[in-house]
């Protein structure tokens, strides 16, 4: 019985290394993630029971008191090894953000599988769960999962799939001007050094109890250095400074500049975008910059 | 040349890479009235349209007997001898064909219609392939950019020898079988431990890395193009991102394909999320960050533990550091504990900790870094410990 599984899990609180060798019999919770102004149960995140090295992690409802299914996420875990932490960016091309969102790695530094979650309303009434994963030690692939509560059972709404090679896929929750709203950040990282990277911004809309991906027309706050003459000088720029390791090259039109290239950064607020303005102006004081907004690619 | 194993056809075997491979041509050829003889998307699964497709092309090209002249309907004009709109897909084997003519409907492997349907191939259609078990069809590579490649990893100076003359027998093998080109995409070789720390795409930190040792490459598909189901050539990237998107489970099998060499012929591993990577050795068998460690302790002037702590050359008292990307940053922990503890080493009399100036901590996260830098000099010396 879930309930039963549910008594029986440990609570991993952040701040410590937690090693469950002894309870691989039980479900871990890593932490609930209750949707404010929404009478729904909170969702969990779980480690399932380890079938051999792999150990599933699941998104649950809270306290239910008959079996429901688990929602499973594509990544198991090697081991129960757990470790909290925080992460404030999801990967290249997510939004620069000053939240901090929980997050877990299973089963260990170099094998392990990175969870993070933050929960949201996708509607009025509609409690969701935005989880991303990150697996990988030497080349990292991430993906992404909106999960919803409809009618007490679980639903996958969307799956966002980091695809082969310098490809990126942020996905992040930022308040928009009806809510809360999913923004999906794909990036290529043009391993050309002569060329510019792309990135393309989409948003997830909620129509008929579906998520859908809708191009994002507006423009987005994002953090703006440069310009650079070509893209091979905003790269060499890049490479001088590790804090501007995240920043993408791209042809400054897409920041509403003539010519040349620029190294940006896409924020979820301009508050977020001058604040890393800041942080790379004491880290790298020789490169110009400011708080603009991001074009979609023409 | 396009080639079939088996037939294909009313009564054939129709495996679903040759039905693939017999669409994919039917698509591209176009009948007198400039019409594809296949009229939906190639897609590997036998059916009526394929059958008709079959036939007309037959048809068209008298590699069939002419079906004998139906009765003239009864007021009206002779029935048309085209092909029925709906043919069973399974039926019993044909009527044997007439000497020196094909048997309707059916493409033997050795019959006139797959000579004529490649005979009307035009490029670069004519170098068309597919691998057994597929349903995407793929131009050939060039024989030339596969010279290429390989000269290009058994040269390599900064890619370990064993592991590179394993990496070349892939690109030969990949070509010779199947006629694709394997490539080092252009940051798939040995990265140094600067490179490693511009890296944005990974965890691990400068000589975590099997690439900051030679030891692993990221090998991609070098120009490779694949047939649409509308018959168009796609040029895709190193990473197959273009079929991954269209068809994610055919993209994974053309990296199967690879690694069916790589993994069970030449002892190579790959990494369970992201395929172009093969690396020499098994992830499960070796810890980065020890190795590292090890690599550290034997080439410098410290005793180093896995991420990381050292003895700062004290032989000592161990000392957490920090991981490889603050130290190689110039920014590993460092108290005025352990600046004490090397100054009064340095000195050969005690100072204290009051005593040390925010200059000799900095010193010591350059002589950290130092260490790295000296791994680095010598990651020909790495060796895989185990985990």
């Amino acid at each position: 019985m879930y309930f039963a599984r549910a008594v029986a899990a440990i609570l991993c609180f952040t701040g410590s290394v937690c090693s469950f060798a002894q309870a691989d019999e039980k479900a871990i919770v890593l932490g609930s993630f209750p949707v404010s102004a929404a009478p729904h149960p909170a969702f969990e995140l779980v480690v399932a029971e380890c079938q051999a090295d792999q150990c599933p992690i699941e998104i649950r409802l809270q306290g239910r008191s008959e079996p429901a299914p688990g929602l499973r996420l594509d990544w198991s875990a090697p081991s129960k090894t757990i470790e909290p932490g925080e992460q404030n960016v999801t990967g290249v091309g997510a939004l620069l953000s000053p939240e901090k969102i929980r997050s877990w790695t299973i089963g260990g530094n170099e094998k392990g599988i990175a969870v993070a979650a933050k929960p949201l309303l996708v509607a009025k009434k509609v409690p969701a769960l935005l989880v991303t994963q990150t697996a990988g030690f030497e080349h990292v692939k991430r993906r992404h999962y909106l999960i919803v509560a409809n009618a007490g059972r679980l639903q996958l709404a969307w799956r966002g799939v980091e695809r082969q090679g310098p490809h990126f896929l942020g996905a992040s929750v930022v308040n928009g001007p009806n809510g809360a709203e999913v923004i999906v950040t794909d990036v290529f990282a043009n391993p050309d050094t002569a060329r510019p990277d792309t990135v393309n911004v989409r948003k997830l809309q909620w129509t008929k109890g579906a998520a859908r991906e809708i191009r994002l027309r507006a423009p987005i706050p994002a953090t703006v250095l440069g310009p650079f003459a070509s893209a091979a000088d905003a790269r060499a720029a890049r490479t001088g400074a590790t804090c501007l390791a995240g920043y993408l090259v791209l042809p400054a039109g897409r920041v509403g500049q003539p010519r040349g290239f620029v190294l940006a950064a896409p924020a979820s607020t301009a508050g977020a975008a001058r604040q890393a303005l800041k942080d790379v102006q004491s880290c790298a004081p020789s490169v110009q910059g400011r708080a603009a907004f991001l074009r979609p690619p023409a | 040349m396009p080639d079939i194993k088996k037939s294909v056809g009313i009564g054939g075997d129709n495996l679903v890479h040759d039905v693939a491979l017999v669409q994919a041509m039917l698509k591209v050829i176009k009948n007198p009235k400039g019409v594809a003889y296949l009229a939906s998307n190639y897609d590997g699964s036998y059916g009526n349209d394929t059958k008709n497709a079959i036939i007309a092309f037959q048809t068209d090209n008298k590699l069939i007997a002419a079906d004998p002249a139906p009765a003239p309907a009864k007021g009206g004009a002779p029935a048309k001898t085209a092909v029925p709109a709906a043919v069973p897909a399974k039926t019993a084997p044909p009527p044997p064909p007439v000497a020196g003519l094909d048997t309707k409907g059916l493409v033997t492997t050795d019959g006139q219609t797959i000579k004529q349907l490649n005979a009307k191939l035009t490029a670069p259609y004519d170098t068309m392939r597919i691998i057994e078990g597929m349903k995407t069809v793929y131009i050939a590579g060039d024989a030339a950019d596969a010279t290429t490649s390989r000269h290009a990893i058994t040269t390599h100076p900064q890619i370990d020898a064993t592991f590179r003359t394993n990496v070349a027998s892939l690109v030969r093998l990949m070509f010779e079988r199947h006629g694709i080109v394997l490539w080092l995409t252009p940051t798939g070789s040995r990265r140094t431990f600067a490179d490693q720390a511009a890296e944005v795409n990974t965890k691990a930190g400068p000589g975590e890395s099997n690439h900051n040792f030679g030891r692993a490459v990221d090998i991609g598909f070098k120009h490779f193009r694949w047939v649409q189901g509308d018959g168009s050539i796609k040029k895709d990237a190193d990473w197959l991102n273009t079929l991954e998107k269209a068809k994610a489970a055919q993209a994974n099998a053309f990296w199967d394909t690879r690694d069916a060499i790589a993994l069970n012929e030449l002892g190579l591993f790959r990494l369970q999320f992201e395929r172009v990577h093969l690396q020499a050795h098994n992830d499960a068998t070796v810890s980065m960050v020890k190795s590292l460690a090890t690599l550290l302790t034997a080439v410098g002037t410290m005793k180093w533990e896995a991420a990381y702590k050292t003895d700062l050359g004290l032989g000592k008292a161990i000392y957490n550091v920090g991981t490889a990307k603050t130290i190689w940053a110039g920014t590993a922990t460092v108290t005025k504990a352990m600046a004490a503890a090397v100054l009064s080493s340095k000195d050969g009399k005690a100072v204290a900790e009051k005593d040390v100036k925010e200059n000799d901590l900095k010193d010591l996260q350059v002589a950290l870094k130092k260490e790295f830098e000296t791994a680095d000099a010598n990651w020909t010396k790495w060796t895989g410990v185990g985990p």
